[in-house]
């Protein structure tokens, strides 16, 4: 009797022992963003499950991307020259991409292994710079469909199985943050 | 003692026990200074939901616009979904010169604290209370009763405020 209850006493730690594991792996992936503009400026931190994100795009297309075009400074550029664009350039392999070189500022984006990583460097009096670095599974994901439509959800789906640091800004004392990690 | 009293006993006892058993909001306003006035509200929960079943002219479900709060409420489930299982977490922390606001979850709780110079505010709020607010809106229409039953799932503290001059607590007990 005793005998038995010490084999099942040694079964139930080891199995509590093999659920560890199992619960470890289960840890979800959290964005964090952190933004910090100096001294007296405003300091914000946003902790988020990765998985909110996707919900709260949901919500955003119509108001960031008319017809499928991404809305940037001065131009639109459409998701279809995008993608035309990226087949190209993702079969290159490892290689510099995209070269600009002005007065004020250089843009580099580079493909290295799996990512695509995007550097801005202005050398006026802010000394702005800007990484971003991003898979290359993300950006296939993104660009992934047809016409002008960009699938976000596809790209948060990807950024899931991404842990490290994604974008980061440095604008003179401004700082801008976005990781990913298991840490609530 | 005698059978009356005995019964009256009872009676006492068993008006007690619901008295108990019932959820109550407690308001509590402070107004400070020498001729400052002090309120202390409670309500219970479970009549008021009972009361509005009583006035015939009020329609349990109010509609309201939902196109935008559905949006908004797609977001705060998936939220809560994803923090069930989290124990405590920082989710929003924003400091702009002296003012300050914190989002946090604190095991069942989510709280939240506004500090500016002139006053402090403080929420919180049990994530069941708030799934069940969500819950009340159907299909363009808020239920009030059981938006307020929701609330039986928050206990303690619930809303607080800080301002020169006054002091008002909700609390849930």
């Amino acid at each position: 009797m005793t005998r038995r209850l010490f084999a099942l006493s040694v079964a139930a730690v080891l199995l509590c022992a093999a659920a560890v594991p199992v619960a470890a792996q289960e840890a979800k992936p959290w964005i964090h963003v952190n933004v910090t503009e100096g001294a007296d400026g405003k300091n914000v931190r946003v902790n988020l499950p990765l998985s909110v994100i996707g919900a709260a795009l949901e919500m955003v297309p119509e108001k960031i991307f008319e017809k499928g075009k991404l809305k940037l400074k001065n131009a639109d550029v459409s998701i279809a020259d995008l993608r035309k664009l990226w087949i190209e350039l993702r079969s290159a392999g490892d290689a510099s991409l995209v070269e600009v070189d002005s007065k004020d500022s250089t843009i580099r984006i580079i493909r290295e292994a799996d990512l695509v990583i995007i550097k801005v460097d202005e050398t006026n009096e802010k000394n702005k710079q800007v990484r971003v670095e991003l898979p290359v599974k993300v950006v296939d994901a993104l660009l992934e469909g047809e016409g002008e439509e960009l699938n976000l959800r596809g790209a948060i789906e990807q950024l899931k199985d991404e842990r490290g640091d994604i974008v980061r800004v440095v604008d003179g004392d401004s700082n801008v943050r976005i990781w990913i990690d298991e840490t609530s | 003692m005698t059978r009356l009293q005995q019964g009256l006993l009872a009676a006492v006892g068993v008006v007690l026990l619901i008295v108990v058993s019932l959820h109550y909001v407690i308001v509590r306003v402070e107004e400070r200074g020498p001729d400052g006035t002090s309120i202390w509200i409670p309500v219970p929960i479970e009549l008021a939901q009972a009361a509005l079943w009583f006035v015939p002219d009020i329609d349990q479900r109010v509609d309201v616009d939902v196109s935008e709060i559905g949006q908004f409420s797609a977001v705060v489930e998936a939220l809560l979904k994803e923090l069930e299982d989290v124990e405590e977490a920082e989710l929003v922390h924003v400091e702009d010169g002296d003012e300050t606001v914190l989002i946090h979850k604190k095991g069942d709780y989510f709280e939240v604290a506004v500090t500016t110079p002139r006053e402090k505010v403080q929420v919180r709020l049990a994530m069941r209370t708030l799934q069940g607010v969500l819950a009340s809106f159907d299909e363009g229409r808020f239920d009030i009763a059981a938006a307020l039953g929701a609330f039986k799932h928050s206990s303690g503290p619930m809303v607080h405020v800080d301002e020169p001059g006054t002091e008002v607590t909700l609390a849930i007990w």
